[in-house]
């Protein structure tokens, strides 16, 4: 039954962060981008709401919530910034990494760690974004182990981070997943001068010199690696469009309002054509990816072979589109940092920079599609 | 004399059916199909159509794989033979349920068109 | 709870239809175009199976006492599945169908139970098959419906109508057809009125039909009225429908209302058209294609573009369908889904005809749906009018009219 109806449950838990997006996210967007970090204090409150778990398993103390539950919420609170959304401290990408196999005791220790409900922060390195060998990680089998070395691209919180995932491919062609602890094993940080967007992020490259990672590192190999890694990012991808729609929203519904207010020519800018048309474009966009996303989400709760990666394509080329249209809209006044468009075409072209290549995954899906055994109807 | 289709039940309906195909045989001529009926309600049962050899026989139960099975209520059915439901207009209401091969669903709906129901009406 | 899979009588639904379309209409889809005609033998055969262009037919009318399940009405969303379909079909051939077409929702929704009963009961499979028609354009008048100038002049029993309609979908073989006229030119939109016109009226004749890039085999008719009359119980809704009260609606109002429905099934079958042009196309890269390089990716990434603009247009369609099934407004969602789906079948079948290169130059399906494809950004509501009503929906809570 085709419905468009969220359950009561998710109305409920939207409002709770729409309301949390508007009154303590959306006014420190500014100050956390200028200190490079999350308020510990609205990190705190994110905690206290349950926001920061949804994706964790029931068993660790997570809301374990469907990702079409997700959806709403992160679009919601990504509505009141993006920037901040994607600084928190916590498990970060390695949360759907854990909701496959919650019971890995690779994983024991960072679970029990968390058990007051601060999760101490994981950077998740797929070398699947990587293609250059200056940003590549390389790990040659030793032993039972493996020896790191090389440098990731940068990677989101991994300035702040305590622990690592690492998926490669190691030397022998193998698929492998690390999971890593600043405890057992040492790796640099290598702060960059990064000034485009997502400055809370923490976003940095890590190095490894020569680093052993024991085999209790390891928490999966070979097929099962690519499968679990496959499956882990088609979440991950689903997560971070839904993120994208918040951002969407939220420009599309300044630049709404910036333009029926501002006058020009002896009359408020929405009444040009120029204008208004190009309004109803980013609000077409914002809801075919809305519904796109939504699709996705479905599909992948329910394991079904998908187009995630054309998703996050076309998510990751409307936000580029509605949030430059917003700095368009505005003018003069869109290019300033008094007004908060152009801090979000800033913040969208560093995310799309972090996941994926718009063409790659167009492609790749294009490729599936080609590779297909032939279905009678589409 | 033949009877309102009212009061016919399901079964003794299906015996005029298959007295009316075999009565004259050109419209199922050539086909080799098994249609299967799964009427639901009161008379609720389950009818198999056997069409082969230019003969009409009528089963009950599901003696044969069926190519085609169609579901609908007892009176829907019954309203359907004399033509006062319309096979498409019950598809398109969920009234006639269809499983497997949809064009052999609507070949029995022309077929049926072409017999002459005013008797039993 | 939000979910896109389709129940089990939603699927039946679109299988059914999609089966009519690839064994009925396919078959003579190519020298449709050709002749620029719909057979007539070919449109008596379907009539009789009582296949016909009208949302009345997915359960609309169930009666009230059904009680015993509480099921969520589903005409919008049914008549967007089965619309996709035919426009899968033939767009062309989908429009000529017998029925009241265009002309049914005005008389379902604004027509008084005689009305209803008179105009609507003529379509029958045990009759010749029959056709509606909606008659708004004129030469001076498309987007910009207020400025329609067909005039009616009330005389003693009816009215008298002269003017000109251009662009009329079957207006020719229609037997009846509801024209928009308006009493009183000065009064703008408060003065239109939506009658219903019977074929061989005196003073009623269509003058001509047009040649179109596409969906020739649709009949595209210019009517004229030459001091018409038309009698009073043509008026749609009666003359009481149309007083001066704060919340009658005028005939103005009776043509935009029925836009809320009809664009969405105008959306879904440009859907129908892009998805035929995608499903050739796949299939024959699949087939004809290098399987590494360069033309390798070249296809993916267009594949997949018009896989998901496919995909997109259908969610958005899916979504007006489903407000107006649910009783919700959804004028905003109705504009968004005809632009956007209107704009993406042009785009689908051009790159579609990329991938093909010269093939499909030469009598191919693919090169006539390009050329039917254009007109689902034009009628119905250009893309620009679209665009103009959701923009007017984005800034109507800040009390601005643009």
């Amino acid at each position: 039954m085709i419905s468009f109806q969220p359950t009561a449950d998710e109305w409920s838990f939207v409002d709770l962060a729409k309301d949390f997006a508007d009154e303590r996210i959306r006014p420190l967007a500014r100050e956390c981008e200028q200190n490079r970090r999350v308020n510990p204090d609205l990190v705190k409150k994110v905690d206290e709401l349950g926001f920061a778990t949804l994706e964790l398993p029931e068993s660790w103390g997570g809301l374990e919530l469907p990702l079409i539950s997700q959806i709403q919420i992160l679009e919601s609170l990504s509505y009141g910034d993006l920037g901040i959304l994607q600084g928190l401290p916590g498990p970060g990408d390695a949360a759907s990494l854990i909701r496959l196999i919650p019971d890995s005791p690779v994983l024991n220790s960072y679970k029990d760690a968390g058990r007051d409900g601060s999760w101490p922060v994981v950077a998740f390195y797929h070398a699947a974004n990587a293609i250059l060998p200056t940003s590549e990680i390389k790990a040659v089998p030793k032993g039972a182990g493996y020896v790191l070395s090389g440098t990731s691209q940068p990677l989101r919180l991994a300035a702040f981070a305590d622990h690592l995932v690492i998926a490669v491919t190691d030397s022998d062609g193998n698929p492998l997943i690390l999971w890593l602890d600043k405890a057992d094993n040492s790796w640099d940080v290598v702060e960059g001068g990064y000034r485009l967007g997502l400055l809370a992020a923490g976003c940095a490259r890590v190095r490894f010199d020569d680093e052993t990672v024991n085999e209790d590192r390891v928490l999966a190999k070979g097929s099962e690696a690519q499968d679990l890694l496959s499956k882990a990012l088609s979440r991950v991808y689903v997560l971070e469009a839904a993120k994208e729609v918040g951002l969407m929203e939220a420009a599309l519904s300044y630049a709404t309002e910036y333009t029926a207010q501002r006058k020009a020519f002896g009359q408020v800018i929405a009444k040009f054509q120029g204008v208004s048309f190009n309004l109803a474009d980013m609000a077409i966009e914002t809801q075919a990816v809305r519904h796109l996303v939504r699709r996705s989400a479905e599909n992948t709760d329910r394991e079904e072979s998908e187009s995630v990666l054309s998703t996050l394509a076309r998510a990751h080329r409307s936000l580029r589109f509605v949030t430059d249209s917003a700095v368009q809209l505005l003018g003069g006044h869109g290019y300033v940092q008094e007004f908060p468009v152009e801090k979000w075409m800033r913040d969208a072209q560093a995310q799309v920079i972090l996941y994926g290549r718009e063409h790659d995954l167009t492609i790749r899906h294009g490729v599936q599609i080609l590779d297909e055994p032939i279905r009678t109807e589409a | 004399m033949a009877k309102n289709i009212k009061d016919y039940t399901v079964e003794e309906a299906w015996n005029e059916i298959e007295k009316n195909l075999n009565e004259d045989p050109k419209p199922i001529e050539g086909m080799n199909v098994v249609y299967q009926y799964d009427i639901s309600g009161d008379e609720g049962e389950t009818y198999q159509l056997h069409l082969s050899e230019g003969k009409a026989k009528v089963e009950k139960g599901t003696p044969a794989e069926a190519d085609c099975t169609l579901q609908m209520s007892a009176e829907d059915f019954k309203e359907m033979l004399v033509g006062k439901l319309n096979g498409t207009a019950a598809f398109m209401s969920g009234k006639l349920k269809v499983k497997g091969n949809i064009g052999l669903a609507m070949k029995l709906e022309n077929l049926l068109r072409q017999y002459d129901t005013s008797q039993y009406e | 709870m939000i979910s896109f899979e389709l129940s089990p009588h939603q699927q039946q639904v679109k299988d059914v239809v999609h089966w009519f379309a690839e064994n009925e209409m396919r078959p003579i889809s190519m020298e449709a175009d050709k002749s620029g005609k719909v057979p007539d033998e070919w449109l008596d055969k379907i009539n009789k199976l009582g296949i016909q262009l009208t949302t009345s037919s997915f359960g609309e009318d169930k009666p009230k006492s059904d009680k015993k399940t509480k099921s969520e009405r589903q005409g919008n969303r049914l008549a967007v599945i089965a619309s996709e379909e035919l426009g899968w079909g033939d767009p062309a051939i989908a429009l000529t169908l017998p029925g009241p077409g265009l002309g049914g929702p005005p008389v379902q929704s604004s027509g008084t139970p005689e009305q209803k009963r008179r105009f609507l009961s003529i379509f029958s499979k045990d009759e010749p098959p029959r056709w509606g028609a909606y008659a708004l354009t004129e030469p001076e008048a498309g987007s910009d419906v207020s400025g329609i100038r067909t005039t009616a002049k009330k005389t003693e029993g009816g009215y008298i109508l002269n003017g000109q309609k251009i662009f009329i979908t079957n207006g020719g073989r229609a037997s009846w057809v509801v024209v928009f006229a308006t009493v009183d030119r000065t009064l703008g939109r408060a003065g239109h009125r939506a009658f219903v016109v019977e074929k061989d009226t005196p003073g009623f004749t269509c003058t001509r039909l047009a040649q179109k890039m596409g969906i020739r085999a649709s009949e595209t008719a210019e009517l004229l009225l030459e001091d018409c009359f038309v009698p009073e119980e043509n008026l749609l809704g009666g003359e009481s429908y149309y007083e001066t009260r704060g919340d009658r609606p005028s005939g103005f109002r009776v043509a935009m209302k029925t836009f809320d429905n009809t664009r969405p099934i105008v959306a879904a079958m440009a859907i129908g058209i892009a998805r035929a042009a995608y499903e050739y196309t796949l299939d024959w890269v699949r087939r004809e294609y290098p399987r590494h390089g360069h033309f390798h990716h070249l296809a993916a990434d267009v594949l997949a573009h018009a896989e998901q603009d496919i995909e997109a247009a259908r969610l958005l369609t899916w979504e007006a369908a489903w407000r107006a099934d649910i009783g919700k407004p959804n004028a905003k969602e109705a504009a968004i889904c005809k632009a956007y789906s209107g704009k993406i079948a042009l785009d689908v079948c051009s790159e579609c005809l990329e991938l093909l290169g010269p093939v499909g130059l030469e009598e191919h399906i693919v090169e006539k749906l390009y050329r039917d494809a254009k007109i689902f950004d034009i009628f119905e509501g250009t893309n620009q009018v679209q665009h103009l009503i959701t923009a007017r929906h984005l800034y109507e809570p800040f009390g601005v009219r643009v």
